[in-house]
């Protein structure tokens, strides 16, 4: 089997197969704009997959050292080029198209050449809020705006949090350097005290030889911290998901699929859609590591200690996030079809929650991780970006029929979402939270 | 016998750590060389420093030292042509293969960058070694991982094996087999195998030579059976009715030996680790009295001693 | 043919195969003129470093126990009697010299020594 044909995974391939034939249904009722969004999202989520293999492909450690590996993964890209990318160009000669297509490989090259992980994120907005900057219309503010923030991401990332962006080995050391730095950071410690085998790294000797029932009380600090890390090392997604709803609602305005009437329901379910999509991914990842979390807890003596309280609180909040917007996004939800209150009230009623939840975790951040303020900046910046959207939505409700396409559009963003969450989850070096079996 | 690696004045730091020293030290085809050193000691680092995958330091000013030089196959490590990839096996610690691949994916992308893939050895090993071909690399065990990693460098015959603690979380029937893959290569002499380890008893069994990494540098690298027989420990117990400056003396007298390297006291036992030892008339330096016992050392006791 | 070897111990392996060849050859375990088993295949069995097993036929053959026929491997030499002989004593020697020593450190004295081979040598041959 040739490398590009592996590159292709058998789910990428079923949602493009899937947007596609959206996609034509969309032509066939006359709506050429949304097969377009249609077709876009279909390439994004293809090659968005299709990255994220290549990507570790290409991270290999010691790829270096296999002869023709470097030639044959170029020649695999080359391969899908060809087979994926220009008869679509040559079919599909839309401006919007042949942008997001170019934006697309050109992050997968600036992937395998410059070897920064996080280009792609970057490249996938940067792509997005140019489509949106060009395409004219009457919420120009917001659009710029969004584009700044984008745009400014997009500079600064060299020198944010370089979790996504480091290589296994660089991200190890990067670790040891916090590690020394942040006496609240153990890790190195759960790792020297949970084998002893891989007690590898220089300067990791130094604290080891704590009792063994402290090396319990670090690991439960590691644990916090790594459940922390999972959670916020994710925000440009967090980011990126309400860019790409603007994105399509501004699309939608500008072609009028979205027209002066209210419309409730959709409203009320783009609401639900940015709420889910903002605990989608913890709650994805929780289930993932509950098992291990609960198992591993319960045997430390961490409730013996003073940070019984942040633990419990941190625990619950952790455990009960998705659960409780769910419960909220249906109560909100049953509440506004059984009431006869207007759709601003619910809609302020939703956002303070949400806002709610924002403080809760900054509270939360700011007792267990304080060192890891920074990054809620753009948790900030999120929700910040999850209010313009509701604005503009609320300000020109859509039509019954586009509320059909944006409600494909949004599910496939989670699709993507997905895929995204997978590469995330891939990238991650620790062994301890993604058990091999 | 030719030289396959060549290692002039390397040195690693790790922020404010000074990991690698300095180091020296020349590999020739032909040998089993077993890397011993403690925890932390940087065999891994220096493995893959050697391979090129980690850059090592640059001259700096304070020590004024030329750079580093590796060379693999007479070919700097920083470069390395495709002739003499394909001569390099590498087995690192962790499974660094693509996880979304299955292990039949894995085998058939590494098989094509290897003209010389034995495909029987391939399908032979797997057997052996109940590798589930469909399973995702992702979801494989620690010791399946580190069964196809072996699989990998192994299909090819590399000239030249770097196993980074290959055997740790091998089952004992599995560890046979890979002793026995080692003793096939080693069979060749034209190949030569490094590899970095704990369990001192395989090492035995298939090393011909060892290596100690000890404080940055590479202590001590010779053939293990003269290590066995060159390094022994002497405990000297002297009487008991010698005061505390008379035993610092004669400790004193007893370091002054020729090829003592290491030397320690409890009370009044000296213990020597001396090297060559029938080359030294120990009894014209000790006193009326003393008690001199002479300990075979394994292996372990040696490394144990020589990096105390 | 089967050997003991035990790696972790602090005789070095090829000695520990020396010796063993050594005996089976003097008893004449090993006729003359029989072939030892090839490098390979001991190094295999025994999961040792095959040149390790080829140090010990390369000591054997400086010693004269073993002869290289091209093409096929080690052969055990056809001795003079008067050789084979002397090298047993040789053997034995060395067992009796390490005997003497341990007596003495027990404080045993050479009569008493003497007594005690004598009184043990009568029991053995009585069976």
């Amino acid at each position: 089997m040739r490398l590009s044909e592996q590159l292709i995974s058998g789910w990428s391939l079923f949602w493009t197969i899937a947007l596609l034939f959206f996609a034509v249904l969309a032509v066939m009722g006359d709506h050429y704009d949304a097969a377009l969004i249609l077709i876009c999202i279909a390439s994004f989520s293809y090659w968005g997959s299709i990255a994220a293999r290549m990507i570790t492909v290409t991270q290999l450690p010691h790829a270096s050292l296999i002869p023709n590996y470097a030639r044959k993964t170029k020649e695999a890209v080359r391969h899908l080029l060809i087979i994926s990318v220009l008869p679509a160009l040559f079919f599909i000669p839309h401006p919007l198209y042949v942008l997001a297509c170019l934006g697309v490989i050109l992050s997968i090259m600036l992937i395998s050449f410059w070897s920064l992980k996080s280009a792609l994120i970057n490249f996938f907005g940067a792509i997005l809020l140019l489509t949106m900057v060009i395409t004219d219309n009457e919420h120009n503010w917001l659009v710029i705006y969004l584009a700044v923030i984008g745009a400014c991401l997009v500079l600064v990332s060299p020198w944010l949090p370089k979790r996504l962006s480091e290589s296994t080995a660089d991200g190890e050391k990067l670790k040891l350097l916090r590690a020394d730095k942040n006496p609240s950071v153990w890790y190195k410690d759960y790792r020297a005290a949970s084998s002893s085998e891989h007690v590898e790294k220089p300067g990791r000797e130094k604290r080891i030889n704590v009792d063994k029932d402290s090396r319990q009380t670090l690991s439960a600090h590691h644990l916090i911290d790594n459940l922390f890390t999972n959670r916020h090392a994710n925000w440009q997604l967090f980011l990126l998901y309400p860019l790409l709803l603007a994105g399509g609602t501004s699309l939608a305005i500008k072609y009028q699929w979205i027209n002066a009437e209210s419309n409730k329901f959709m409203l009320i379910f783009i609401l639900i859609l940015v709420a889910l999509g903002e605990f989608w991914l913890p709650l994805y990842r929780q289930l993932n590591q509950r098992k291990t979390l609960l198992t591993q807890l319960r045997l430390l003596p961490i409730f013996q200690q003073q940070n019984r309280l942040r633990t419990l609180i941190f625990l619950y909040i952790m455990r009960q996030q998705g659960k409780i917007t769910l419960a909220f996004a249906i109560f909100f939800f049953s509440c506004f079809l059984l009431t006869d209150w207007s759709w601003e009230t619910w809609t302020l009623l939703f956002s303070s929650f949400l806002l709610c939840s924002l403080i809760a975790q900054l509270i939360m951040l700011y007792v267990l991780h304080n060192n890891e303020f920074g990054e809620t900046g753009f948790q900030v910046l999120t929700y910040i970006g999850s209010f313009f959207i509701i604005i503009p939505v609320t300000t020109n409700a859509l039509s019954p029929n586009s509320a059909i396409i944006i409600f494909v559009s949004a599910a496939f963003l989670l699709a993507i979402m997905a895929l995204a969450s997978l590469f995330l989850k891939y990238k991650k070096t620790d062994p301890v939270w993604y058990p091999k079996h | 016998m030719t030289q396959v690696v060549q290692i002039k004045n390397l040195s690693k730091s790790f922020g404010s750590t000074r990991l690698l020293k300095n180091l020296d030290w020349e590999i020739q085809s032909g040998d089993v060389i077993g890397l011993l050193g403690k925890n932390g000691s940087g065999k891994s680092t220096l493995l893959s420093c050697l391979l090129g995958l980690h850059p090592t330091d640059n001259a700096t000013e304070e020590s004024s030292q030329n750079d580093s030089e590796i060379s693999l196959f007479d070919e700097p490590n920083r470069d390395l042509s495709p002739i003499v990839r394909e001569k390099l096996g590498y087995v690192p610690q962790t499974c660094s293969e693509v996880p979304w691949m299955t292990v039949r994916q894995t085998l058939d992308f590494r098989a094509q960058c290897y003209p010389t893939w034995n495909k029987e050895r391939e399908s032979k090993l797997c057997s052996h070694w109940q590798l589930n071909l469909d399973a995702r690399v992702g979801d494989l065990s620690v010791g399946q991982a580190q069964k196809l990693m072996l699989i990998l460098a192994l299909c090819y015959s590399p000239d030249l094996l770097i196993l980074d603690e290959p055997a740790a979380s091998l089952d004992p029937s599995a560890r046979r087999e890979l002793m026995t893959e080692i003793i096939e290569l080693a069979s060749d002499n034209n190949k030569a195998v490094v590899f970095s380890t704990h369990i001192t008893s395989d090492l035995e069994r298939i090393a011909n030579k060892v290596a100690i990494l000890n404080e940055g540098k590479i202590q001590c690298f010779m053939p293990l059976d003269d290590l066995k027989e060159t390094i022994t420990k002497l405990v000297v117990e002297l009487p008991c009715t010698n005061s505390e400056e008379e035993l610092v003396t004669e400790s004193k007298k007893l370091l002054n030996l020729p090829n003592c390297i290491k030397q320690y006291r409890q009370g009044n036992e000296i213990t020597c680790i001396i090297e060559k030892h029938s080359a030294i008339n120990i009894d014209a330096v000790l006193p009326e009295g003393a008690n001199v016992q002479d300990v075979a050392l394994s292996l372990e006791d040696i490394f144990v001693e020589l990096t105390r | 043919m089967n050997f003991t070897i035990s790696p972790s111990s602090g005789v070095p392996i090829y000695r520990q195969m020396y010796e063993q060849l050594e005996k089976r050859i003097l008893s004449g375990q090993l006729s003359a003129g029989e072939f030892v088993p090839s490098v390979r295949s001991i190094a295999t069995k025994l999961q040792v470093n095959p040149m390790t097993i080829s140090k010990t036929y390369s000591l054997l053959e400086e010693r004269g126990y073993l002869v290289r026929v091209r093409g096929k491997g080690m052969q055990v030499a056809v001795r003079e009697n008067h050789d084979v002989s002397n090298d047993r004593q040789k053997l034995i020697v060395a067992q009796i010299s390490s005997l003497i020593e341990e007596s003495q450190q027990l404080g045993m004295t050479i009569p008493e020594l003497k007594q005690l081979m004598l009184d043990v040598l009568a029991k053995e041959g009585a069976k």
